[in-house]
């Protein structure tokens, strides 16, 4: 084990990311790169007209890598909710399923368009109706289930595309 | 050895291609074999059909992909309201537009009119704009974007209703969207917009009791409505659509199964018309899809399985057993439905398919040799 960690570290292959995304090309992408228009930071989605966060809370943009960097944040439902300002919300249940991209794994996201996302747990604002939960999509293969509302999950910012 | 033979060869059809892409002097000992109806050799070879043509509804708009042809340097579409008969009359069918898409093998058409059916047809041209023959029409609908949630209650950290907006949990799902907006429940739950059509297609009247097919018209998706009108939940008693009926996941689609078909005839299923000695008859996803296309149900013959995200898109997060709108889509069973879509697998096999169970609306993977209900879709037409 430690043979294969030390080739992988030499490789590059463990350098902050755990491991790398896998996808299956017998599965029809469910989010192609044709889909989405791209501006800095942000994204919009042609199919849904939804403007994204390329990153995740806590992450920063960096134009010169067009990469995310930084430490993802970890919080509770009622602080996934106060994230947003200005017209940014934390997305519903639906919206968020709508950027799984549902051939891949380890994280089930379109890597482009939304780089180095985690392979975690991320709210939305919908509440589970018939109990104390809130629902969650989970990216490592792009789930959705519920989650107490004071466990700690990333978020993802959304806004309507018109505003 | 065997490895510097393959980079010979490659480097030797780089050589090929670029001569080959020179120009009309070149391709006199190529050509000869091939198509028959390219009589002039220095034209070069004519593209052929472009495969796998595929259109998916988006906002205003679609998305549209097919895969790379031989020969072709450039694509072309044309897109009308109506069935495209003749590619080389384009402008002559309604709302009939060329679209020239350059080297890509996918395009996102935008400004189209939303709950329309589009009809749309593909070419492949050489480097001499000469063009192959286009492919069949496939239909899509444009939509709105995406259905709401329906969830019009807000919530803290317990499980009973507050009035929204709640200053420690603001901003949630039922604040925004369409549902806060909504006036009208009678074409559906909250945002929802449904239109009840009967086994012709067309709108039913306010006052039927039942109706074959429900079209959203924010997604564009028409959708099979189940029957029970037997008011039995047993199987098979209410013809091609009974509600009890279940079903295997089958697909030899090989671009989309995850290498794996599933199950084309289990023990397990039960469904309307069954008959051991007829494949047809059959109670797999795909044998049914069939069976709806035959009958021409609400008019239409390209009926499917929903994807994964077409199948949550009528979800009802409002409510549970079930999780969707009694009032657009009666007799639904708190049962789980299949998606075409595969589960994600590492192997050369993806033995399962996502399901959504609508009890309470959440996503699942399940073997596809389980046997499960089925609710069609249709992009229109």
């Amino acid at each position: 084990m430690k043979t294969i960690i030390s080739i992988a570290l030499s490789l590059g292959l463990l350098s902050g990311v755990a491991q790398a995304q896998s996808c299956n090309t017998a599965i029809e992408d469910s989010t192609p790169d044709i889909r989405f228009v791209t501006s800095g930071d942000e994204v919009k989605d042609l199919m849904t007209n939804l403007t994204w966060k390329r990153c995740a809370q806590g992450q920063v943009w960096n134009s010169a890598t067009s990469s995310c960097v930084g430490t993802v944040l970890s919080l509770s439902w009622s602080q996934a909710l106060s994230q947003g300002t200005g017209d940014w919300r934390l997305p519903n249940i639906k919206e968020l399923l709508s950027i799984v991209e549902i051939s891949c794994s380890a994280p089930a996201i379109n890597e482009t368009i939304f780089p180095n996302t985690p392979d975690d747990y991320f709210w939305t604002s919908s509440p589970y109706i018939n109990n104390a939960q809130a629902w969650l999509v989970l990216f490592e293969d792009g789930n959705d289930e519920g989650g107490s509302k004071s466990n700690g999950n990333s978020v993802r910012l959304v806004k309507d595309g018109d505003s | 050895m065997k490895g510097f033979l393959l980079q010979t060869s490659v480097i030797a059809l780089g050589v090929f291609f670029i001569l080959g892409s020179g120009g009309p002097q070149y391709g006199d000992t190529a050509d000869d074999t091939d198509d028959t109806t390219d009589t002039d050799d220095s034209s070069g070879t004519t593209p052929g059909i472009p495969s796998d043509f595929k259109a998916v509804s988006a906002y205003e708009g679609a998305i549209l992909s097919w895969n790379s042809t031989s020969n072709a340097s450039s694509y072309e579409l044309c897109y009308a309201t109506e069935n495209i008969d003749s590619y080389s009359s384009c402008s002559s069918y309604d709302d009939g537009t060329l679209y020239s898409v350059g080297s890509s093998t996918s395009v996102a058409l935008s400004s189209l009119t939303a709950g329309q059916p589009y009809y749309i047809r593909v070419r492949a041209k050489n480097n001499l704009g000469n063009a192959g023959s286009a492919s069949t029409n496939v239909v899509v609908t444009p939509g709105l974007g995406l259905n709401d949630s329906g969830i019009t209650v807000c919530r803290e950290s317990g499980s009973v209703n507050v009035s929204c907006p709640s200053t420690l949990f603001p901003n949630q799902d039922a604040e925004n969207g369409l549902d806060p907006i909504a006036t009208d429940n009678t074409d559906g739950h909250a945002g929802f917009d449904f239109t009840r059509l009967d086994e012709d297609g067309a709108e039913a009247a306010a006052s039927a009791t039942d109706w074959a097919c429900a079209k959203d018209n924010i997604t564009g998706l028409i959708w099979e409505v189940k029957l029970r009108t037997n008011g039995e939940e047993v199987v098979g008693n209410d013809g091609l659509h009974d509600a009890d009926d279940s079903f295997t996941w089958y697909s030899t689609d090989s671009d989309n199964n995850a290498g794996t078909a599933g199950d084309d005839n289990s023990a397990l299923a039960s469904c309307f018309g069954y008959d051991a000695s007829d494949s047809d008859s059959y109670c797999n996803t795909d044998a049914f899809i069939d069976r709806v296309n035959d009958a021409a149900y609400c008019g239409l013959s390209n009926w499917r399985l929903p994807t994964r995200q077409e199948l949550n898109s009528i979800v009802n997060y409002d409510v549970v057993e079930p999780a969707i709108d009694l009032a657009i889509f009666p007799y639904t069973p708190s049962e789980v439905f299949w998606s075409g879509t595969s589960v994600y697998s590492d192997s050369s096999s993806g033995d399962q398919a996502w399901a959504t169970n609508f009890n309470y609306g959440g996503s699942t993977k399940v073997d596809k040799t389980a046997t499960h209900r089925v609710r069609l879709v249709s992009d229109g037409q």
